[in-house]
């Protein structure tokens, strides 16, 4: 089922939660709703379940506007990050609840249980209290709940982040895999960027209750149109600089600061702003390198060095600016140590520092 | 808590092992000993002090010095008495009528009601509610005389029932059953009422919207979600409720004296044992009439647990070192 919000507003009072939020998503197709807490990501998922009426703008499924629909008529799955199940039921009956409602034979209610339950691995668990389940088991269930349904759209609010750190690995790759599998139509929403990067399809970045970007995953990270896109997406965040750009007699150049100017590539000579030639320069962790002092950059002290096994993040100051880099598991400066850095220009980022937009990727 | 226990428990008793004075000590008994004495003076004494007396034929003709045992034997003349089984069914009517439709009836409707329409206006209604509750007793009642009082000056009489050419005496009299039910249901629905209202309200919102989303109907979330789930509160206002009720007589009373067929079990015995006209007061006969109804009560109370599971609401605590 293809879904659709057309300008899409909730107000609370007087507080916009979501503001114009225009997306579609289409059959089969597994969006992520993605941004850091209080950025409306929740409430445009309700909006779509039927729980919040919306203020202004249309929610269509199938191109039929939905707004005035309850929940019970939208054919719509739901998982929750606190799993939701009903205390006082066990498995089973949690997740025959909604053919229970329906009125539904029971050997077809059975017949639904054991596919749903089967294909979930929690066939010998249905007799159990929810409070007598693991958390992985908790939400499997509920998952077999929303999908007994057989519904047209599943909707999760954050599914994985009540989970341990290996069993969230692989309830991911399950999820992702039952989705494709059926096809349904889904909307996942989540504050975890690798959750959102790896499952999605599309992923629409929210911050404040507006839509910053809805584009596939890979083109997120590659070709951020905002600043605050570029930042929030990435771990860890991506370095941001202030400089100018001297684009005087042949060569480019970008100047910090502190009057260490470092060349940039013509392909990725950034558009200048309206206004002079300042510019906020960003470039990832992983595309700053530490080098021998001949062969750099950029001269750098050390000021944090921290272990992460596969890689090292190394804090460095460049005349006041800092600078994050990671570097492989044998290279671990010592603190305080000068070392020479090269940034890898050609992946570099440009953001005009007003609007804080993107100055090499079109909006 | 028994050795063989202590072993079965969880890892947490294989953690370096707390000093077990608490346990063994005499600490207990100094916790228990303030609440003991409360407990013992005020709840057990009076009961027994109560089977004492109704063992004998105390009245205000013995006094307190020239009173003999009687063993049962107000027991046995409460049973060959023929208000005995009259006094027996308008108690059970009364309990149970203001029970199912006021106190947890009307407080469960109330409650549902105000918690499915706009926040403030729910307030609004609970608030009004509370009225009958915070009126003082004689100045509730006497509100109740007026509206059933003949014209010109009863309130449905005179403004309801004379235009619409219907009978104009008092209306208590001949309605005194239904008056006593609704002059006591009004006060009692609120206390059922607030505590399911903060019942329903602290059901967790994201089982609400789940059963939603799984299809369910405003009623259909009351039946299957919101009532379940408020099952221990329902056990303890029905609980409550009707033991208070089987106790309660200060409005009835008040509004007819136990005239007109309205004279409860409770009633009785405060006329029997301190309310006589002529001041002849049976202290032994109206304890053993009061006697009877703590033994009415407990049987309540146990048959209410062993219907609602009791047990299976209370979890024993984890936690091994207390």
């Amino acid at each position: 089922m293809k879904m659709e919000l057309v300008n899409l507003s909730k107000k609370f009072g007087d507080v916009y939660a979501v503001k114009n939020v225009s997306l579609a998503a289409e059959d089969g197709e597994l969006v992520a709703l993605l941004g850091p807490s209080g950025c409306g990501k929740t409430t445009t998922l309700l909006s779509i379940a039927g729980v919040y009426r919306p203020t202004e703008g249309e929610i269509l499924f199938n191109g039929l506007c939905v707004n005035k629909m309850q929940p019970k008529e939208r054919d719509i799955g739901m998982v929750f990050q606190s799993y939701a199940l009903y205390p006082h039921m066990n498995a089973y009956q949690n997740i025959v609840f909604s053919l229970v409602l329906r009125k539904r034979p029971k050997d077809e209610m059975e017949r639904a249980a054991k596919r749903v339950s089967e294909m979930l691995g929690i066939g010998h668990l249905l007799k159990r209290k929810a409070a007598e389940l693991s958390g992985g088991q908790q939400q499997r269930v509920a998952l077999a709940r929303a999908l007994i349904k057989e519904p047209k759209l599943l909707l999760f609010d954050e599914p994985l982040s009540n989970l341990d750190a290996r069993l969230r690995l692989s309830m991911r790759e399950e999820i992702k895999r039952l989705q494709v599998q059926l096809g349904i139509t889904s909307i996942y929403v989540t504050h975890d960027q690798v959750e959102a990067m790896t499952m999605a399809d599309r992923v629409a970045v929210m911050h404040d209750g507006e839509l910053l970007a809805y584009v596939p995953p890979e083109e997120l990270h590659e070709r951020p149109r905002t600043e605050f896109i570029a930042t929030f997406i990435g771990s860890p965040s991506m370095n941001l600089a202030d400089v100018t750009v001297d684009n005087t007699g042949g060569s480019a150049h970008a100047v910090l600061k502190n009057g260490v100017s470092v060349k940039i590539p013509k392909e990725r000579l950034p558009r200048m702003p309206q206004r002079g030639n300042a510019v906020r320069l960003g470039i990832r962790p992983e595309d700053v390198s530490v080098v021998a002092e001949r062969s750099a950059d950029v001269q750098a002290r050390v000021t944090f060095v921290e272990s992460l096994g596969r890689e090292n993040l190394v804090v460095c100051d460049v005349g006041g600016q800092r600078i994050q880099c990671l570097t492989g598991p044998g290279q671990k400066p010592p603190l305080d140590s000068t070392v020479g850095l090269k940034l890898d220009m050609s992946r570099a980022h440009y953001f005009d520092p007003e609007s804080q937009v993107s100055l090499l990727w079109e909006n | 808590m028994k050795d063989s226990e202590a072993r079965s428990g969880t890892a947490l008793t294989q953690a370096p092992q707390f000093p077990r004075r608490l346990n063994t000590g005499p600490a207990w008994f100094w916790f228990l000993l303030p609440a003991g004495v409360i407990t013992l003076v005020f709840f057990f004494a009076p009961v027994i002090i109560t089977l004492v007396i109704s063992a004998t034929n105390m009245s205000t003709i013995t006094g307190l010095t020239r009173w003999e045992w009687v063993g049962f034997g107000n027991y046995e003349r409460l049973l060959s008495l023929p208000q005995t089984v009259r006094r027996f069914w308008i108690t059970l009517r009364y309990v149970l009528f203001t029970l199912v439709f006021f106190n947890v009836g009307m407080a469960l409707l109330i409650a549902l009601i105000t918690t499915h329409i706009p926040r403030q206006l729910g307030t609004f209604f609970r608030a009004v509610w509370l009225l009958p509750r915070i009126t003082p007793v004689v100045a509730y009642v006497f509100m109740w005389q007026i509206m059933a009082a003949a014209p010109p000056h009863g309130v449905i009489t005179s403004n309801i029932l004379e235009p619409l050419g219907g009978p104009t005496g008092n209306l208590l009299p001949a309605n005194a059953f239904l008056f006593i039910v609704l002059v006591n249901g009004f006060i009692g629905a609120s206390f059922g009422m607030i505590i399911f209202t903060s019942a329903i309200e602290s059901i967790r919102q994201d089982i609400m919207v789940a059963s939603l989303v799984d299809g369910a109907s405003k009623l259909q979330r009351i039946r299957y979600i919101i009532l379940p789930q408020i099952r221990w509160p329902l056990l303890f206002v029905t609980t409550y409720q009707t033991l208070s009720l089987l106790t309660s007589y200060e409005q009835i009373l008040v509004l007819t004296g136990g005239r007109w067929g309205t004279e409860v079990w409770a009633l009785w015995a405060f006329n029997v044992g301190l309310d006589d006209y002529y001041g002849f007061f049976q202290y032994g006969l109206g304890a053993a009439i009061a006697a009877v109804l703590v033994i009415m009560g407990i049987l309540f109370a146990l048959l209410y647990m062993r219907y609602f599971r009791f047990n299976e609401l209370l979890h024993e605590p984890r936690i091994d070192v207390l």
